[in-house]
């Protein structure tokens, strides 16, 4: 006997014809009898395929109708795994962190300094999926970007409120300098590396794209930012204390978390004001021209000189004014402990005295202290002349 | 001779189809990679549903 479609060779017992799987006669009669159906539908290979089926159906449906969810909400679709992250590093460390990396380094042709601003942005534009996504914070970081050129300002998971408080110290702090904008590239929150280690921090020069490439063929990045610490700026519980209670007293009197970004503008303008002196714009944009030059003024800024020479006119001022006979150590200590603090050395750290000295006068205004201020009206003084 | 998964009925070794019940005769690992793909599928409903709690609830 054959099989009438494909002409296979059968046996008299085939219900199917084993090279084609048609049914033959033999098992049309065997299965006109509806007992004999039930292999048919019910046999192990059959149930098998429904039951996977079925699971991929519902796991592709629910994949589906997630991913429309967040879509809908606004949401990217990787940040469900953020959250995860976030939960899971929660509960290793005890307190809130963030999720943002600011020390990635990348290998990427950077051609001219529009470029190089658009790819600073990006580098955390990329990484905002880690972020809850609230459009008032968004707003906010928006409204600081345009306002004082700031390229990045990324809050992240910071609380609206919070994130308001640190708005107004910016908004203030460049209304009582206002010659200082368009160096900043950005202020973003991060971890620190031991958690509590600093409150805010200033870099001036931060090098993330082709650090380790031939500087003939590929212009390199810097970065000038300010970090926020997410062990204090993301957990409420500790922002709720005393900053002077908490860190013994070590910065001006009234300080709290937030005035702390005054601190660190206070690095940032005086870097902005060396850098006018010496007549560049920017050190954003590395190239084969210049980067002798930029690394010349970073290594001349953080040797601390230009900065002794801002103080030493300031202590001249103030013992002149005030018929004292001070000296530099005894001069920054009048301001805070912060501000006398000293390096391995034993010198003083300038750039601290400068930066408490420019909080001192954001919290206190024409009531700081004599110090600060006399420092404060040399910065403005040199900030004025190239402007 | 190869055994049928769907009716367990044996046929020869060059049958593609089996002779009784007419589902194409497999090899074994194609049964077991639809036994992972249940698996695999059940977990993957599960983590949708805790992503879903963790995202909406």
């Amino acid at each position: 006997m054959k099989c009438i479609k494909c002409g296979a060779e059968l046996e008299d017992v085939d219900n199917f014809c084993p090279e084609c799987g048609e049914l033959t006669a033999k098992g049309h009669r065997f299965f006109h009898d509806p007992s004999n159906l039930d292999i048919l539908n019910n046999g192990k290979a059959v149930k098998l395929k429904k039951k996977f089926n079925a699971i991929i159906s519902i796991f592709s449906l629910s994949v589906i109708i997630f991913a429309l969810l967040m879509i809908f909400t606004g949401q990217n679709l990787m940040t469900p795994f953020g959250v995860i992250q976030k939960k899971i590093n929660y509960y290793r460390y005890g307190y809130n962190t963030s999720l943002i990396k600011t020390n990635n380094k990348y290998n990427f042709k950077v051609n001219n300094y529009d470029e190089a601003i658009e790819f600073i942005k990006k580098d955390f534009s990329n990484q905002l999926y880690t972020c809850n996504q609230n459009k008032e914070l968004t707003m906010l970081e928006y409204e600081l970007e345009s306002d004082y050129e700031i390229p990045s300002v990324v809050f992240c998971d910071m609380s609206l409120e919070e994130a308001h408080k640190i708005k107004d110290v910016i908004v203030r702090m460049y209304a009582l300098f206002p010659n200082i904008k368009g160096n900043l590239t950005n202020i973003t929150i991060t971890n620190s590396k031991t958690g509590s280690d600093y409150v805010a921090y200033f870099q001036p020069a931060y090098q993330f794209v082709n650090v380790n490439k031939d500087i003939k063929e590929n212009n390199k990045v810097n970065k000038t930012q300010i970090l926020l610490n997410s062990y204090y700026f993301l957990n409420d519980n500790i922002l709720s204390q005393d900053i002077n209670e908490v860190l013994n007293n070590y910065y001006v009197e009234d300080a709290t978390f937030e005035s702390t970004i005054a601190h660190e503008l206070g690095h940032y303008i005086s870097f902005v004001a060396f850098l006018r002196e010496k007549g560049v714009s920017n050190i954003t944009l590395v190239t084969k021209d210049n980067e002798e030059e930029i690394k010349s003024l970073i290594n001349e800024f953080e040797n601390g000189e230009y900065l002794k020479n801002i103080l030493e006119q300031a202590l001249n001022n103030y013992n002149l004014k005030y018929n004292e006979n001070l000296n530099l150590q005894s001069f920054a200590e009048t301001i805070s402990k912060y501000a006398g603090v000293k390096d391995k050395n034993g010198n003083l750290l300038y750039s601290e005295t400068i930066a408490e000295a420019i909080h001192d006068y954001y919290l206190h205004n024409e009531n700081a202290k004599k110090s600060s201020y006399e420092i404060v009206m040399v910065l403005k003084s040199k900030l004025k002349e190239v402007f | 001779m190869k055994t049928c998964y769907n009716c367990n009925r044996l046929n020869k070794d060059n049958d593609r189809y089996c002779r009784y019940c007419g589902k194409a005769i497999r090899n074994n690992s194609y049964y077991t990679g639809l036994k992972i793909g249940i698996v695999l599928g059940t977990l993957g409903i599960i983590i949708m549903l805790i992503l879903y709690a963790i995202m909406y609830l």
